[in-house]
């Protein structure tokens, strides 16, 4: 019932998704990059899959070959499901460079020496921490910025407004329900 | 009628993938643990660790109660099973992480308040200089950074690796980005 060939083939799948994820963003740079991640690890592999299952499927009738049953495809999909997942939770530090891993690897490079908390706090600037995390969830369709015409500091864009998306407004309740549900405060960020 | 073996399998995978938020709300509701926060992350941890205990149940179950008949045929089910459980725990890890420190959640949650946001309200709704020494003190807490006169050097080096990892990887799909 049960044969390594499942697992092999969950693994194969992502391994094909990740492949085509570093051709399309090493040729395409796409600007919507949470869009295309969906696209590329979960839209890609499942439709490969099932057409893939229509056209092998037949020619495996004189048992030379192998078909998968219901479960089998969904085992296959779940495994490559949680495999594209755990590398979508990962992207983020991976396209916006974690402040946390930066610290780590910046405190590393200075061995016994070490660091001080100034010299820390040195190594950003603001424009990395919050105005290219802006840009980001604009790209993404999360938020969107208004400029205050009326303003008189259109030059440094100071009198920009950010208005949240109906679907920055779902996540933004997604993750506040959450941390009800756990009885937590919100996070800091 | 009997449900096929199969189904129970597609029903054990989906309760495996369900048990470490179990676990973390029964350690964080049920029994008060890991609330702190400096303990926050290492309660997920946990929970992902004792969660083992239900999965090594249900596996039990499945293998003496409902099972393949084959050795071989349980075995790779529970490694399967295992597969799927850790990976699970991982996505939960980050999920909660992203709820805890990420700045996108925390600009959208300050944003979805009232609807909008006047960019000049950011730096006093989200200091800078808080942004960095939130993070210099859970990574104290968590062991990463250890204080040495007024000096962080590195403490107990887990995160070291992934850091590596993650740059590398920045570096293969971004080639031209700041570092």
């Amino acid at each position: 019932m049960f044969s390594l060939r499942i697992i092999f083939l969950g693994i194969g799948l992502f391994l094909v998704a990740f492949a085509s994820h570093i051709a399309v963003w090493r040729i395409v740079k796409p600007s919507k990059q949470m869009l295309w991640l969906t696209i590329v690890f979960i839209v890609l592999p499942i439709g490969g899959w099932l057409i893939f299952s229509a056209v092998a499927g037949p020619h495996s009738e004189d048992g030379a070959g192998w078909t998968a049953t219901p479960l089998d495809t969904f085992l296959i999909l779940l495994l490559n499901l949680l495999l594209s997942a755990a590398y979508i939770m990962s992207y983020p530090p991976i396209q916006a460079g974690c402040p946390s891993l930066k610290i780590i690897l910046a405190v590393n490079d200075s061995r016994a020496e070490g660091m001080t908390a100034e010299a820390i706090h040195r190594i950003f600037s603001e424009d990395i921490l919050v105005s290219e995390r802006l840009e980001d969830m604009v790209n993404d369709g999360l938020i969107f910025v208004k400029r205050d015409i009326a303003g008189d500091d259109l030059v440094s864009l100071k009198n920009e407004t950010i208005v949240i998306s109906w679907k920055g407004y779902l996540i933004a309740q997604m993750f506040a329900l959450y941390r009800r549900i756990l009885n937590l405060p919100l996070g800091k960020g | 009628m009997q449900a096929e073996p199969s189904l129970y399998f597609a029903l054990v995978t989906v309760l495996a993938l369900l048990i470490p938020f179990t676990m973390h709300l029964f350690f964080l509701r049920g029994c008060g643990l890991f609330r702190e926060t400096e303990l926050l992350q290492k309660g997920v941890f946990f929970s992902v660790l004792f969660g083992l205990l239900p999965l090594a149940a249900l596996c039990y179950f499945w293998a003496t109660r409902v099972g393949s008949n084959s050795t071989t045929g349980v075995i790779v089910s529970m490694l399967y099973l295992l597969l799927v459980y850790i990976l699970a725990g991982y996505v939960y890890f980050h999920f909660f992480n992203m709820s805890e420190t990420a700045r996108r959640v925390r600009l959208l949650i300050e944003s979805s308040k009232t609807g909008t946001l006047k960019k000049n309200d950011l730096p006093r709704l989200y200091p800078h200089q808080d942004i960095i020494s939130i993070r210099i003190e859970r990574l104290t807490a968590l062991g990463e950074l250890r204080l040495s006169g007024d000096r962080y050097v590195l403490g107990n080096k887990a995160l070291l690796l992934p850091a590596k990892l993650i740059f590398t990887l920045r570096h293969i799909l971004f080639p031209n980005a700041d570092f």
